[in-house]
């Protein structure tokens, strides 16, 4: 130690010790619920991550300690003592066997881990062979939420549509394609499976699998602008009878409510002011017949409630906003990112529901206006409601979920 | 008319140029060698290395900043300290600034400075253009930079940019306009500088100074300015079609018109991949003059080193996929990535 701070030598091993305790009370820092870890898979496709992690990091980590156990025991062997100051240490150049042997082993020790690499990309790739037949799921990102488009049968032809939640069966691997409506953004649930990008005009596949019912969060994981940290959804997995029961639900469309009532003044603002962006099956669905009277609407037909004025059918940049069918089976809405119904008792929350159609600017950074470049803007604009409107609104809204009809 | 110097440099060999000497007026080079116009005019390496290091040292001030910015934001969760579109653009400034702004340069500073000292040579091969490679740098880097004042805003796409993001549907501002111009006019004065330091080293060793006598920095950094001469080319076409795409009207990355949404990540990333080789090695050929110096051997290995330092450069051409995992590719483009990546790993280890 050099003169000037000879004299706190004997707080070295304090300090060690502090440095130590301080690093091990740190590492205990972190969230209490932190949903969104890769170290916890709970499905084939993440499993077979973590069986290839957990080994390349005990190699890596054993690799870690010999060599900074053999740096710090050289540097402390090897240093200069007092009195040495003027040896002249030896002036080896090399000795190629020892570094054809620190070349080669870890080459070896880089293939074994190579072929495991390979192995578990090949698994990931491979459609496995048990893979749902009976459907298939398209995941369709944009600013700033999710879209999962049903595909039964795998005919080619969508079913149905909904947002933010995607619910799949337990025990069956599920065929995922991700595409975008804008720009790339990335699929992630975690707890099931890698990652998987979704840019706009391709198409890239993923499996996932779930082994027990659980509802499993996930991120978008490619950067695409402000909401980029707000775009999350979940992967519900129910039991099969379960799932059977939610897609036949899905399948059926909105009733129309009476007229008179609260929903129907809720249905009317929605067709004035929503139905542009918004599609609800039996409302406004793409290619529709429009109808004007009760009398006219046919449950089994393609046809849309216009009411009182048109679905307008104005394009977006972002393409249309979430699909609302059945908004009532989600319990998560903006992205997945606010609480729509409580997971244990399924209560609407009404607060969340009515800020988000008054001020959706409170609640996530978007770009509603349109700005150069682009004629249309992304994200739910502030659509002006009256607070009645409002109230309406969210009575028709809280109608949307299966009926037994 | 010849142009004729004042002060003819010496020539590496010690021979004068036996020229007889002019007058000019106005078209004589600038001779001063003291005061702030000697810095100006410079062309001498040390100099110029010298205004490299304290060019990236400022600019690591503004990085630093604006690290801080995003770690007050990050150290709450829904922070309120910046706003989303703020802090898109610091993230990126920040990115942009501290891999071209900070450390390219502070590898520069210590290439300009050492190199010429290391093989023996009286300046580099080309000293007006070693100058003009620092006033570029200096001149895109504040560009840049001056998004914040007048381009509506820094750049907000992230500092690798991805299409479609950064076009003009979704990053309307002129921030990446900035971000494109700006890295061009940087990215062209690394060109200029890896030109002149492979001369220099190739043709002005001292004699007797074979290139397997020279020191292991100078060899990391030939490998650097091979790497730069190679990759630099790639981003400077990347960033012309983003910057045509913006302001012109083209449509290499506008998806609705066929374009490849990979298109970018190709082209940055064949780029972006020996770009962090060069922002490596020469700190790798820095701790290799340091370790020797102070344990006061000759380096363990030369040859090791040096064809590590070459196995480097080569290998990590292959391996750009590996920015690229979950981009849809397909499994057969990735084993080459962490098989060449390893196996790349091997010789330095």
């Amino acid at each position: 130690m050099s003169p000037k701070y000879e004299h706190l030598k004997r707080f070295r091993k304090y300090a060690t010790v502090l440095l130590g305790v301080s690093l091990l009370v740190l590492a205990g820092c972190g969230s209490q619920r932190t949903p969104l870890t890769t170290l916890d898979p709970r499905g084939e496709a993440s499993q077979a991550i973590q069986d290839l992690v957990v080994p390349v990091f005990i190699v890596a980590g054993i690799v870690f300690v010999f060599i900074n156990v053999g740096v710090l025991y050289v540097a402390v062997r090897f240093r200069r003592r007092k009195g040495e100051e003027n040896e002249f240490p030896e002036q080896v150049h090399g000795n190629t066997k020892l570094e054809l042997g620190w070349t080669i082993i870890p080459a070896l020790v880089m293939a074994g881990i190579a072929v495991g690499t390979v192995a578990t990309l090949v698994t990931l790739n491979t459609e496995p062979d048990n893979i749902a037949k009976d459907f298939e799921v398209r995941v369709v990102g944009q600013q700033w939420w999710w879209q999962f488009e049903y595909d039964l049968g795998r005919d080619g032809t969508v079913d149905f549509v909904t947002a933010s939640e995607m619910v799949i069966p337990t025990g069956t691997p599920v065929d995922l394609t991700m595409t975008s409506r804008d720009v790339i953004h990335s699929f992630w649930i975690p707890a099931l499976n890698g990652k998987k990008d979704a840019a706009p005009g391709r198409l890239s596949k993923l499996w996932m699998q779930a082994e027990e019912e659980g509802r499993f969060i996930g991120q978008c994981t490619e950067f695409c602008g402000l909401s980029h940290a707000y775009m999350r959804m979940y992967a519900v997995a129910k039991s099969p009878e379960d799932f059977d029961k939610w897609v036949a639900g899905q399948l059926t469309k909105a009733e129309i409510p009476e007229a008179g009532t609260a929903e129907r003044r809720g249905l009317d603002a929605f067709t004035n002011n929503c139905a542009g962006c918004h599609l609800i099956s039996g409302v406004n669905s793409p290619d529709c017949t429009p109808i004007k009277t009760e009398s006219e609407y046919d449950a089994k037909a393609n046809t849309c409630w216009v009411g009182a004025s048109p679905y307008t059918g104005a394009p977006q940049v972002s393409g249309m906003a979430p699909n609302l069918t059945h908004l009532m089976t989600r319990y998560v809405f903006v992205g997945a990112l606010y609480e729509l119904r409580n997971v244990e008792t399924g209560e609407i929350n009404v607060n969340n529901l009515e800020g988000w159609i008054r001020n959706p600017e409170d609640f996530k950074p978007m770009a509603p206006e349109p700005t150069r470049g682009n004629t249309y803007g992304r994200g739910m604009p502030k659509v002006n409601l009256t607070e009645d409107q409002i109230d309406d609104l969210v009575a028709y809204l809280s109608t949307l979920a299966p009926t037994s009809a | 008319m010849a142009l004729v110097e004042r002060e003819p440099l010496a020539l590496p060999s010690g021979a004068g140029t036996g020229v007889a000497v002019e007058p000019l007026g106005v078209l004589a080079r600038p001779h001063t060698k003291t005061g702030w116009r000697s810095w100006v005019s410079t062309v001498d390496h040390k100099k110029i290395g010298i205004m490299y290091g304290v060019a990236a040292l400022l600019f690591f001030i503004v990085g630093g900043l604006e690290a801080m910015l995003i770690r007050i934001q990050l150290a709450q969760p829904n922070g309120t300290v910046l706003s989303a579109d703020l802090y898109n653009q610091v993230y990126t400034m920040h990115g942009v600034t501290m891999v071209f702004l900070v450390i390219m340069p502070m590898a520069a500073a210590f290439a300009n400075y050492l190199l010429p000292l290391q093989i023996g040579a009286r300046d580099v091969a080309f000293p007006r253009l070693n100058a003009l490679s620092f006033w570029m740098f200096l001149g895109g880097g504040l560009f840049f930079n001056t998004a914040w004042f007048v381009g509506g805003g820094g750049a907000d796409c992230g500092w690798f940019c991805y299409a479609p993001n950064s076009g003009v549907a979704f990053s309307p501002t002129h921030g990446v306009d900035f971000y494109g111009v700006g890295l061009q006019i940087a990215g062209a004065a690394s060109l200029i500088g890896a030109v002149n330091l492979i001369v220099t080293v190739l043709n002005m060793r001292a004699p007797g100074m074979t290139l397997f006598r020279m020191p292991v920095f100078t060899w990391m950094q030939l490998v650097v300015q091979f790497l730069l001469l190679f990759s630099l080319p790639v981003i400077t076409v990347a960033l012309f079609l983003l910057t045509f795409d913006r302001s012109f009207g083209a449509n290499f990355f506008n998806i609705s018109q066929g374009a490849d949404p990979l298109l970018w990540q190709h082209l940055f990333w064949i780029f972006g991949h020996p770009e962090v080789y060069i922002l490596i090695l020469p700190s790798f050929g820095i701790v290799s003059e340091i370790i020797p110096t102070m344990s006061r051997k000759p380096i363990y290995g030369y040859p090791f080193m040096v064809f590590s330092g070459i196995a480097i450069g080569f290998m990590g051409w292959g391996v750009w996929a590996h920015h690229m995992f979950a981009s849809g590719l397909g499994p057969i483009s990735w084993p080459p990535s962490p098989c060449r990546r390893c196996s790349s790993r091997c010789p330095p280890g």
